[in-house]
C-alpha cells in the first residue's frame, strides 16, 4: 500500500516538466511505472454505510476535507436533491421535456463542483443539473436545455461550465483541449469533466485519456459510475476489474472511491485537483454510486432492475451518512438542518414559480447565431420566415 | 514574382497567419517533424517551434475535440485530418460541436479553428484516399466550406480561413498541390462569398470548384472549336455561396452546366441546380446539367478516369444544350435514347 | 399554452410513456385531505408501468374525478383542490395558470412525451392563410379549357420559349410542336404568331392583351354561348313609374335595408318564371334532353375592376322580395371586394341584366350558358308616354328578353316577358297572386 498512498499525500510529483510528447521518453513498460497509476484495492471510503467512521486503511492515505467544507457540501447536496425533486415533478406536469435524475448520486455532483474552483472549468454531461446548480448557475438556464427553449441556457464564458453535452464522452475531448490551453498561457486552471460510465465505452473517452496524458493537460476525469447506461448494467460494459482500471493504460494515475460517501469523494477529488493544479498531468477518478430514478422520467427502470437493488443503495443515502457524520463531530446541530432545508424549499418554490412561466421563443433568432455574421442565403430565409410571422400575426389581429 | 506551388503557397499563408497571431498552432498527424504527408507544412515545426506545429497520436476524434477545446480556451488550432476520407472519425465532433458551439451558446462560445483536408482523386490514389465529402460539412449549417482553386486563392482563402471567427472547412484539391503559378505573397484575393469568373463567356455557364477548375477551363479553351464561348465560374466557397454572380451569368448566358468530382447524387451540383433554376427560371433556354462522378464509391486507381468528369463528358453535356432550338432528348419519354 | 379552470382543476398530464391516457389504480389521497405542492396524489397504470402523479397545487381536496380501474384521458380532470388559506399556499395563487399540463391534441393520437422530448402532441400546428387565397373561380366551370382527357402538360421546349408564348397571346393548347415527343419549338410559335424571328417590324407595335384569368374564362363562356345557342330576342318598352314608386314605398317601409330596382324586378321575375318554367331550364345536349329546374337560382350581371361577374342568389324562388334584396346587397358587396367564390358564381337558372346602368336602352344580351333565357333592363328615363290618352312624361324603360329558342316558342317568351312588362307598369298586380 505504501507505494500507493507516495502518490497520494500531498503532490509527491513535483512541478510538471514541460513535455509535449515529442520530448517524452518512450515508455519503458516497467511494473513500477503502471503500479503508480493503479487505483486503491477497494473503493476509497472515510465512512461506513451508516455514516461512522470507516476502518482508516480503507482511506488508503488520503486527507479529509475541512469541517466547513463538509458543512458546506451537507447544505448544498440538500438543496441538490431538493432541486432535483422539483425538477422531476416538474416534467411529469409537463413543464419540461424531460428530466434525468442526479437523485442519490449528491455526493458526486456537489462533492465534483466543490472541488475545484469558479475559475476552474467543469464539463457536465446531461445529467449535471443538480452539480450544475450546486456550483451557483440560475437554476431556469440550468433547466433550458431541457425545457427545450433553447440549447443552452447559461454563459458558458461566465461561468466557466461548458454547455450541457448530449453525445457521450465527447467533452471529455473538449476538456483536455481546453485545460492544455490553459497550461500553455501559463494558468493554473483545472478543468474537471463529469462522465458516465457507459461513456467510458466510447472512443472519444479514450482519446481523451490518451491526449490529456501525452500533452499533460490538468484534466480531472470524474467517472459517475452508477451503475447503469439506461438499462444496460455495468456487466455489460465492461470487462475491466473497474473503470478505474482505464487510466493505467493511457498513463494517467487512477482511483475509485465510494461515490456515496461524500468525505471520500471530496478528499480523492480534492487531491486530483490538486495534483493537476500543481502539473502533475490529469487524474481518473471513478465513482462508485447508484442512479435511485430511471433514466428519465420516460423510462421504465422496473424492466431491467429489481427493486431490492434499489432499496439496498438506497440505505447507503449519501446525505444521511454525512448527516450523521458531522452531528458526530460536533458540527452541526438541528438548526443548520432546518436552514438547509428552508434554503432547499425557498428554491424549489422560486424554480416552480419561474418555470410556470412560459419562455419567450423568437423564431428568428434561428439565424442569429449560425455564424459570426449571417451569409447572404441566411439572411433571404430570415426575411421568409418573418413573412410568414407577419401573416399569422396578422390572421391574430384580423 | 514566383513559381509557387498551391502546397507552397498554403506553407506560406500558415507561416504568415502564425507569425501575424501567436494564439495560431497547427496540429495533426506528422506534421511536425515530417512536415506532413504532402509536405504542407514542410519545416513549419523547425522555424517556429514544436509548441506551435506538432505531432498527435493517430485519432482523428481526439484531434477534433481537444481542437475544440483550445479553441474554447484563446487558441486559433488550424488541424489537418491527413486525408479525406480519414476525417470521417471525428465527423460526429464537427457535426455536433464544431458546427454547433456557437449556436448552441447563442454566440458566447465561438469556434475560429480551420480543419484542413487534402480530398479529391485524380492522383491515381489507393482506396480511401480520394474521397469528397464536401457535401456533408456544405449541409452542415455552422461550418464554412472553402476549396482553393489555384496557389494565390489557397494563400488568401487559408489566410481568411484562419482569420474568421468561423470554424472553417477547407478542402485542398490534392491533385492540385503541384500546380504552380506565378505569384507575389502575401496575396489577398476576393474574400469568402465570392465566386471567381475564370473565363468569361457568352453561351454557356460552367459551373465548378477545385480540382474541376482546371478541366472546366480545358473544356471551355475545346469549346471554341465548336464554336461555344463558355463561361467559367469558380465558386471558391461552396459556403457562403456567391448567389449573386451565380445568378447573374446564368441570366446573361441562359445555360448552365455543373461541373463536381464527386458522386452526382445529392451532392453540391444538386444544390446548385436546383438554385440556378429556381432564380434563373425564365431566362433558362435548357435545363441546367450536371456532369459529376458516379454514384459509386470512388474507384481503383486503374478505373478512375472512367469515372472522372474529363473534357469529353463536359463538352457532351455543353452539346445538349438545346442549341438551334433541339431539345434534350435524353430524359424525353417516347424518344430513343 | 395552458388551459386551467377557474376551480383548480388539475388535469392528467403527458406522462411521457408514450401513451394517450391512463387508467387510475389507486388514491393516495382522498377528499377533504390536506395536499401539499408536488404531493403524489394518485397511481395511475399505463401501458408499461404505473406511475405516482405529484399534484401542483397544495390545499384541501374537494373531489376526485375518476375511480380506480376507471381510464382518463390526457387532460380529463383528476382531481379538484379547494385553496385552505394556509400561508404555505397562498404563493401558488399566481402558478395555477401555468402549473397545469395543456391538455392538447394528443388527446386523441401522438406519442405523448419521448425518451428525449415532449413527443408529438405538443402544440398542434395552427395553419395560417396563405398568400394569394383565390376569390375569385377562374376557371372552375370554364367550358372551352384543355380537354378533360389529357393526361400531360404540354412540352415546350425551354421557359424563355414558354414566355414567347404568352407575349403572342397563343394558347399553348392550340400550338402543335414540330419538336420531338411533340416539343413546342421556338420556331413553332414564331409560326403560330407569324413573325419571323430576328426581324423587327418598322411599324408601332399593336397592344396586345393577354386573354388571361377571367377575361378568358367569360369571353369562353360568352363565344360558346353564341355559338350553341339558337337565341332569339323580344323586347318591350314599359312605363316603369309604377315601378319606381313601389320601390319608394317598399325602401320607405323597410328603411334599414338596401331595397333597388334590381331587387323588385328579381322578385317579378321569379314570379314570372313559376309561371313560364320553361324558361328556367337548360338544353342537355348530351342527353339531348330540356331540363326544366325545380329551383330558380338567379344571376344577376355585376361590373366589377376585374371584369363581368355573374354572382347567383341561390333558391331565390323560396325569398320575399325583402329576402331577394338583402342577399342581392350583400352579393354586390362581395363581388366589389373580389371575394366571390366559386360557390356564389356557379349554377345559376336564369339572369338578370341590367344594363340600364350604362345609359343604354335597348341590347341583344348573350345567354349565360347553360342557361336558357336572360332578361335585359335598360335605362328608367324620363319620356313622353300616352296616359289615359293624354300626353304624359313618364319613366320609362327597356325590357329585352333573349331566350334559348330550343326551349320554348315566342308565345312562352312572349307571355314571360309581357308578364313581367305587366308586372313593373302595375306592380300592385302581384297581390292577386298572393
Amino acid at each position: 500500500m505504501t507505494t500507493q498512498a507516495d502518490t497520494r499525500t500531498g503532490t509527491a510529483r513535483g512541478p510538471a516538466p514541460a513535455a509535449p510528447p515529442h520530448t517524452r521518453q518512450a515508455p519503458d513498460g516497467t511494473a513500477a511505472a503502471a503500479a503508480r497509476l493503479l487505483p486503491a484495492a477497494v473503493p476509497v471510503r472515510f465512512l461506513d454505510d451508516d455514516g461512522g467512521a470507516a476502518p482508516e486503511a480503507e482511506r488508503a492515505g488520503y486527507t479529509a476535507p475541512t469541517d466547513d467544507m463538509l458543512v458546506e457540501a451537507y447544505r448544498r447536496m440538500v438543496v441538490g436533491r431538493r432541486f432535483d425533486a422539483q425538477a422531476t415533478a416538474l416534467t411529469k406536469q409537463g413543464r419540461l421535456a424531460v428530466y434525468p435524475s442526479s437523485h442519490g448520486q449528491e455526493a458526486c455532483q456537489i462533492g465534483g463542483v466543490l472541488a475545484v474552483r469558479d475559475t476552474d472549468w467543469v464539463f457536465p454531461t446531461y445529467r449535471e443539473s443538480m452539480a450544475l446548480v450546486a456550483r451557483g448557475l440560475d437554476p431556469v438556464e440550468v433547466l433550458t436545455l431541457l425545457r427545450g427553449d433553447w440549447h443552452c441556457g447559461y454563459d458558458p464564458r461566465a461561468t466557466h461550465t461548458a454547455p450541457q453535452c448530449t453525445p457521450l464522452s465527447t467533452q471529455t475531448l473538449h476538456a483536455a483541449g481546453l485545460a492544455y490551453a490553459a497550461r500553455r498561457r501559463g494558468e493554473d486552471t483545472v478543468a474537471l469533466t463529469f462522465v458516465g460510465d457507459g461513456a467510458t465505452s466510447e472512443g472519444d473517452f479514450h482519446e481523451a485519456l490518451n491526449y490529456a496524458a501525452l500533452f499533460h493537460a490538468p484534466v480531472v476525469f470524474l467517472v459517475q459510475n452508477n451503475g447503469y447506461a439506461i438499462s444496460v448494467p455495468l456487466a455489460r460494459q465492461t470487462a475491466a476489474p473497474s473503470l478505474a482500471y482505464k487510466g493505467v493504460g493511457y498513463g494517467v494515475p487512477s482511483e475509485q472511491v465510494d461515490g456515496n460517501d461524500p468525505v471520500a469523494v471530496l478528499a480523492v477529488l480534492q487531491h486530483a485537483v490538486e495534483h493537476a493544479r500543481a502539473g502533475g498531468g490529469p487524474y481518473l477518478v471513478e465513482a462508485h454510486t447508484y442512479r435511485i430514478e430511471a433514466h428519465t422520467n420516460a423510462d421504465d427502470a422496473t424492466r431491467y432492475r429489481d427493486r431490492s437493488e434499489v432499496e439496498a443503495w438506497e440505505r447507503r443515502d449519501p446525505i444521511d451518512r454525512l448527516g450523521r457524520y458531522l452531528r458526530d463531530h460536533g458540527l452541526f446541530d438541528d438548526e443548520t438542518v432546518a436552514a438547509a432545508h428552508e434554503e432547499a424549499e425557498a428554491l424549489a418554490g422560486n424554480l416552480r414559480e419561474r418555470m410556470n412561466r412560459d419562455p419567450h421563443v423568437d423564431p428568428r433568432e434561428l439565424f442569429a447565431h449560425v455564424y459570426a455574421e449571417p451569409t447572404p442565403q441566411l439572411r433571404e430565409q430570415l426575411g421568409w420566415l418573418e413573412e410568414e410571422l407577419a401573416a399569422e400575426h396578422g390572421e391574430e389581429q384580423g | 514574382m514566383a513559381p509557387t506551388t498551391m502546397a507552397q503557397a498554403l506553407n506560406r499563408a500558415l507561416r504568415d497567419a502564425m507569425a501575424a497571431d501567436e494564439s495560431v498552432v497547427m496540429f495533426g498527424e506528422d506534421v511536425g517533424r515530417l512536415g506532413g504527408v504532402f509536405r504542407v507544412t514542410d519545416g513549419i515545426a523547425a522555424d517556429l517551434g514544436e509548441d506551435r506545429c506538432f505531432d498527435t497520436p493517430l485519432a482523428e476524434a481526439g484531434i477534433m475535440g481537444f481542437a475544440v477545446g483550445m479553441a474554447m480556451n484563446g487558441f486559433r488550432p488550424v488541424v489537418e485530418m491527413q486525408f479525406d476520407a480519414f476525417a470521417y472519425p471525428a465527423f460526429e465532433q464537427i457535426t455536433s460541436h464544431v458546427a454547433k458551439m456557437r449556436n448552441r451558446t447563442r454566440g458566447a462560445v465561438s469556434l475560429p479553428l480551420v480543419i484542413r483536408i487534402p480530398y479529391a482523386g485524380g492522383i491515381g490514389g489507393v482506396e480511401h484516399h480520394c474521397d469528397s465529402s464536401e457535401a456533408y460539412y456544405a449541409h452542415t449549417p455552422g461550418l464554412k466550406v472553402v476549396t482553393p482553386a489555384t496557389p494565390a486563392d489557397a494563400y488568401s482563402l487559408l489566410r481568411e480561413a484562419i482569420e474568421d471567427p468561423d470554424p472553417v472547412v477547407f478542402l485542398e484539391p490534392k491533385k492540385l498541390y503541384w500546380s504552380k503559378a506565378d505569384l507575389e505573397l502575401p496575396t489577398r484575393a476576393e474574400p469568402f462569398g465570392r465566386a471567381a469568373v475564370r473565363r468569361p463567356g457568352r453561351d454557356a455557364t460552367l459551373v465548378t470548384y477545385g480540382p474541376m477548375v482546371p478541366v472546366a477551363l480545358e473544356a471551355a479553351q475545346a469549346a471554341t472549336d465548336e464554336g461555344w464561348d463558355l463561361e467559367v465560374l469558380d465558386l471558391r466557397t461552396i459556403v457562403p455561396l456567391d448567389d449573386e454572380t451565380l445568378a447573374d451569368s446564368v441570366r446573361r448566358t441562359g445555360r448552365c452546366v455543373v461541373v463536381h468530382e464527386s458522386a452526382g447524387f445529392a451532392g453540391v451540383g444538386a444544390e446548385i441546380a436546383a438554385r440556378v433554376q429556381e432564380r434563373c427560371f425564365h431566362s433558362l433556354y435548357a435545363p441546367v446539367l450536371r456532369v459529376t462522378g458516379f454514384d459509386v464509391p470512388y474507384p481503383p486507381p486503374m478505373v478512375e478516369h472512367s469515372h472522372l468528369p474529363g473534357v469529353d463528358r463536359i463538352l457532351d453535356a455543353v452539346a445538349r444544350l438545346q442549341w438551334d432550338d433541339a431539345p434534350d432528348t435524353r430524359f424525353l419519354a417516347g424518344v430513343p435514347a | 399554452m395552458t388551459a386551467v379552470d377557474s376551480g383548480q382543476v388539475f388535469r392528467l398530464p403527458d406522462l411521457g410513456e408514450g401513451l394517450t391516457g391512463a387508467e387510475v389504480l389507486e388514491w393516495k389521497v382522498a377528499v377533504g385531505d390536506r395536499v401539499a405542492v408536488d404531493q403524489v396524489v394518485v397511481e395511475v397504470e399505463t401501458a408499461k408501468a404505473a406511475v405516482e402523479v405529484p399534484c401542483p397545487y397544495a390545499g384541501r381536496v374537494v373531489a376526485l374525478h375518476g375511480e380506480p380501474g376507471e381510464h382518463l384521458a390526457v387532460g380529463d380532470p383528476l382531481l379538484s383542490v379547494a385553496p385552505t388559506g394556509d400561508a404555505d399556499e397562498t404563493y401558488r395563487r399566481e402558478e395555477r395558470a401555468g402549473s397545469t399540463p395543456s391538455p392538447t391534441a394528443s388527446a386523441d393520437d401522438g406519442s405523448g412525451a419521448v425518451l428525449v422530448g415532449y413527443g408529438t402532441g405538443a402544440g398542434a400546428l395552427r395553419r395560417r392563410r396563405r398568400h394569394g387565397a383565390a376569390a375569385v373561380a377562374t376557371g372552375a366551370s370554364a367550358p372551352g379549357s384543355a380537354p378533360a382527357s389529357a393526361p400531360l402538360a404540354p412540352r415546350v421546349i425551354s421557359p424563355v420559349v414558354r414566355r414567347l408564348l404568352k407575349e403572342h397571346g397563343l394558347v399553348l393548347s392550340r400550338l402543335t410542336g414540330s419538336g420531338p415527343a411533340g416539343v413546342v419549338l421556338r420556331r413553332d410559335v414564331e409560326a403560330a404568331a407569324g413573325a419571323p424571328s430576328g426581324t423587327e417590324s418598322a411599324t408601332p407595335a399593336d397592344v396586345r392583351i393577354p386573354l388571361r384569368g377571367l377575361r378568358r374564362t367569360v369571353a369562353d363562356k360568352l363565344a360558346r354561348s353564341r355559338r350553341e345557342i339558337p337565341d332569339a330576342t323580344t323586347w318591350v318598352d314599359v312605363d316603369a313609374t309604377g315601378l319606381v314608386e313601389t320601390r319608394r314605398v317598399l325602401q320607405d317601409a323597410y328603411p334599414d335595408r338596401r331595397i333597388g330596382v334590381l331587387s323588385v324586378l328579381a322578385r317579378i321575375v321569379v314570379a314570372g318564371l313559376a309561371r313560364h318554367p320553361e324558361l328556367n331550364a337548360s338544353v342537355d345536349t348530351e342527353r339531348e334532353e330540356i331540363v326544366q329546374h325545380s329551383a330558380v337560382h338567379l344571376g344577376f350581371a355585376a361590373q366589377t375592376d376585374r371584369g363581368l361577374v355573374v354572382p347567383v342568389v341561390h333558391d331565390a324562388h323560396r325569398m320575399t322580395l325583402v329576402e331577394l334584396a338583402d342577399e342581392l346587397a350583400r352579393l354586390t358587396e362581395l363581388a366589389r371586394e373580389g371575394r366571390l367564390g366559386p360557390e356564389h358564381l356557379t349554377g345559376g337558372t336564369f339572369t338578370l341584366n341590367n344594363y340600364g346602368v350604362f345609359g343604354v336602352d335597348g341590347s341583344t344580351p348573350i345567354i349565360n350558358h347553360p342557361e336558357a333565357a336572360l332578361l335585359g333592363v335598360g335605362r328608367i328615363v324620363d319620356k313622353p308616354w300616352v296616359v289615359d290618352g293624354a300626353l304624359a312624361v313618364r319613366k320609362v324603360t327597356q325590357l329585352s328578353l333573349t331566350f334559348d329558342h330550343r326551349v320554348c316558342d315566342g308565345g312562352v317568351a312572349g307571355g314571360f316577358l309581357r308578364y313581367v312588362a305587366d308586372a313593373v307598369e302595375r306592380p300592385v298586380t302581384l297581390l292577386a297572386a298572393l
